[in-house]
């Protein structure tokens, strides 16, 4: 017995300290304390030994002492075997994972009871005072399944204040009742007696059955949350449990039910040993739900066949979620020259500071921080397993990062011809403002002045046709300025969209233009303005090259597209390089991330169509 | 034109001071009195709701987005003061700006060119037809409206007088004013104006303001 307890003992303790201090700790005291594997694998067999002992005896010392139509004393042995078995399982695989241990304390601690069949003083007193300690190694493994962490400083609390709580509340019970005299004819006497309270001691039963209800609650409510957010491996481990958790659920109910309704005793004999069978759900789900949880040997031997015969640009990412397990991992690089991480694709990546998700960093060759695995916090139980994957693909994300930079580099190309062709654009308004605000209004102004001139009956015929001589070459000038203006910005595409601003031009167009549509919603300024020079010019060509008989227009918004359509039925044969300007706009159009397309075969008309996403927010 | 009722007091708004004070110049030599002077959208309503013009002259532009402002002040002063007539000047040979103005109100205002500051008189009848009630259409915008290229166009059914007459309907003028202007009888208007409607397939309407819309709908198409 005393071997036993030892034991026990020195698991909680060690298991206190991997699951409250985090896994630093667990690694320092794993490797200064003994070589894992074999410390491990004999600890693995004292767990497993120990549980089948305690069982066997549990059964040979209780059967003669009880109703053999009684199963409740063979279910009970059962779950504790159940709790050690599934720990094994779990230490076979998992060694440097405390789950495995919090199952082998919870299985041990199961047949603490044990003690009470012995007539020791000291064994049947401890007995008591060790009854129901399982709770506190269970609810840490409901809190931290299943990477063997607590999450927060509420679940470290909450873990270690039921490792202090239960013992002490026990013993505080146990210091007010007499076995006597609390029913127990012919039990060895209490050695933990201070004073014979029954009272007292039940008042303490009371608080006692509170506050394990209470953590009983707190305990459940953060697994369903944390069950209720998880994704990828981390679900796949949780949803056993999860099943698990309903039977006792079940027979919780059961217990809460019967004394209200009332039930018959045969009913009750036949019920109370399946309520009891109902708790083995819980180690089952355990077991089931860390073996789903497992990384695949196999599917990283499946990354090194793959890495070695050459990965193909943009499947790396992919090719590390299958080996890890998690579908949703990222790879994010760094990219030291502009100080920010990007993805695959060269956009800027924040990584994640908090929640479910976890960052693995890995350095290149050179030690210098390469990339960073975003990935679910379920994966890093199993540390060294994401290492071998991280060193296997180093070469990989190292080649993988010189395609990221580049298209970063292609990014940031592309953000400064917007920027380019915007900054032009506003440039025009603000000149076409300029010149509406400026000389416009002198001119006006003159205008309004050499009329009043005129009304003022100037003496002399010569001063009155001079006079109407100027007024005339003003109103040209002014019709002139206008035209100028409207050509250097339409004031009519800012203030009313693409739609009246086409309308417009094609009015005035010196070829017949028919619109076959054109949308009245507005767009970003960019859009509309590349729509709108994409139409002037072709237009323009049809008007200048083609000799075309008509024109005809469309403006559609699909979707997430504007798409602009300018079809003549002249000579045809244009083409983007041919100085027609159809270059120029489609530098526009693909600034913006759209595509131009000119179809123009000699004798059958051109046709220029342009597509552009107008989700693009750069300018407005 | 020149009933009892002839307007002599004016509120103009316009941001551009050198631009306006000619403007007031010229129209209080021509015989207005000029009410009140506004910079933005926000006093000229107060001017005109202090100074009672007859007739208020907007620049379509203002401060502070430059954009519509004065479009939708006109539509502000018609809903107050239905008797106020309401001029829009503007830089812009658009037809869209003129059928947003008229196809928003009932009647009595007018889109006008900045540029007929070169011929007072022109500016002087728009101020009374505005002040009247009319719909004004500048002159330069239906032209262009008239000059438009067409594959097939139907205006082309149309004698030269009837286009000339079409063009002073499209620019809101009444049977009455096309008679003047033309000096012709109000039995050759009326015919003129039945045999445009029929040959553009529009419906004669007894309201030259609806009669303005339906031409000027007919002529942007």
């Amino acid at each position: 017995m005393a071997g036993f307890e030892v034991l026990t003992v020195s698991c909680t303790a060690r298991i206190d300290l991997m699951g409250v201090h985090g896994s630093e700790s667990i690694r320092a005291e794993v490797l200064i304390d003994e070589p894992p594997e074999v410390g491990v694998k004999w600890a693995t067999v004292g767990v497993g030994l120990t549980g089948l002992g305690l069982g066997v005896l549990e059964l040979t010392i209780g059967i003669p002492r009880v109703d053999p139509a009684d199963h409740v004393l063979l279910i009970h042995v059962l779950v504790g075997w159940a709790f050690v078995g599934s720990s094994l399982l779990a230490l076979a695989r998992h060694p440097d994972n405390s789950v495995g241990w919090l199952l082998a304390a919870v299985g041990l601690l199961w047949f603490v009871p044990l003690l009470t069949f012995f007539d020791s003083s000291l064994a049947f007193s401890l007995g008591f005072v060790a009854e129901g300690l399982f709770w506190a190694p269970l609810a840490q493994l409901f809190m931290s399944f299943p990477s063997g962490r607590l999450a927060n400083r509420f679940d470290r609390g909450t873990v270690v204040s039921l490792y202090i709580l239960l013992p002490l509340m026990n013993l505080l019970t146990v210091a007010f009742m007499d076995f006597e005299t609390a029913g127990c004819r012919g039990c060895p006497a209490n050695m933990f007696l201070v004073s014979d309270d029954l009272a007292l001691a039940r008042s303490m039963m009371t608080v006692d059955s509170l506050i394990g209800a209470s953590f009983a609650v707190i305990v459940v409510f953060r697994f369903v949350q944390r069950w209720r957010k998880s994704s990828g491996p981390s679900r796949r481990a949780l949803q056993p449990v999860m099943w698990g958790i309903v039977p006792g659920f079940l027979a919780a109910v059961y217990f809460v039910i019967t004394p209200v309704i009332g039930i018959s005793p045969e009913l009750e004999g036949a019920a109370l040993p399946l309520v009891n069978l109902a708790l083995i759900g819980l180690p089952v789900g355990f077991g089931v739900g860390l073996f789903r949880s497992r990384l695949d040997r196999s599917l990283v031997g499946d990354l090194l066949v793959e890495l070695k015969e050459g990965m193909r640009h943009g499947r790396l990412q992919q090719a590390l979620a299958r080996a890890l397990g998690d579908p949703m991992l990222e790879v994010a690089f760094w990219l030291p020259a502009s100080g920010k991480y990007v993805d695959e694709e060269g956009h800027e990546m924040t990584m994640p500071e908090t929640g479910p998700r976890r960052a693995t960093r890995i350095s290149d060759s050179q030690r210098q921080p390469l990339a960073v695995l975003v990935h679910d916090s379920a994966v890093s139980q199993d540390e060294q397993r994401v290492e071998a994957v991280a060193s296997a693909a180093r070469l990989a994300l190292e080649n993988e990062r010189l395609h990221a930079e580049l298209r970063a580099q292609l990014e940031e190309v592309r953000a400064s011809r917007i920027r380019v062709v915007n900054a032009g654009d506003e440039a025009r308004r603000r000149l076409e403002r300029d010149l509406h605000d400026g000389a416009q209004q002198r001119l006006l102004a003159i205008s309004a002045a050499i009329e009043r001139a005129r009304a003022m009956n100037v003496s002399g015929e010569p001063a009155a046709e001079l006079l109407s001589e100027i007024s005339g070459e003003l109103r040209e000038a002014l019709v002139e300025l206008r035209d100028l203006a409207r050509g250097i910005h339409p004031s009519l595409l800012t203030d009313e969209g693409i739609g009246p601003a086409v309308e417009s031009l094609a009015r005035r167009a010196q070829v017949p233009t028919r619109i076959v549509e054109a949308t009245a919603e507005r767009f970003s300024t960019s859009v509309e303005t590349a729509a709108y020079f994409v139409v002037a010019e072709a237009l323009a060509n049809a008007v200048r090259h083609s000799g075309a008989s008509e024109v005809t227009i469309g403006i559609r918004h699909e979707h997430d597209v504007l798409r602009v359509f300018v079809g003549d039925d002249g000579s045809g044969g244009a083409t983007p390089g041919d100085g027609s300007g159809l270059r120029g706009m489609e530098d526009r159009v693909l600034s913006l991330g759209g595509s131009l397309r000119v179809d123009s075969q000699p004798g059958s008309g051109t046709v220029v169509t342009a597509t552009i996403p107008i989700s693009v927010e750069a300018g407005r | 034109m020149n009933q009892a009722k002839a307007p002599r007091r004016l509120v103009v708004a316009d941001d551009s001071v050198l631009f306006r004070r000619g403007l007031c110049l010229l129209l209080e030599e021509a015989g207005f009195e000029i009410a009140g002077e506004a910079d933005d959208p926000h006093e000229l309503m107060t001017r005109v709701g202090a100074d009672q013009p007859d007739v208020a002259i907007v620049d379509i532009k203002m401060p502070p987005t430059f954009t519509d402002e004065g479009l939708r002040a006109a539509e502000e002063l018609r809903d107050l003061y239905p008797n106020l007539g309401v001029l829009v000047l503007s830089q812009y040979l658009e037809v869209h700006y003129a059928m947003r103005l008229i196809e928003n109100q009932l009647s009595g205002v007018g889109y006008l060119l900045k540029d007929r500051v070169s011929a007072v008189g022109e500016f002087v009848d728009a101020i009374h037809r505005v002040a009247q009630g009319e719909s004004v259409v500048d002159s330069g915008v239906v032209a262009e409206l008239l000059a438009r290229k067409r594959a097939v166009n139907p205006l082309d059914r149309l004698t030269s007088r009837e286009r000339e007459v079409l063009s002073l309907m499209a620019e809101g003028r009444s049977n009455r004013a096309i008679r003047e202007r033309l000096y012709v009888s109000s039995r050759t208007v009326e015919t003129h104006v039945r045999n445009i409607m029929m040959k553009l397939g529009l419906t004669e309407t007894p309201d030259d303001h609806r009669r303005v819309m339906a031409v000027l709908a007919f002529l942007r198409s």
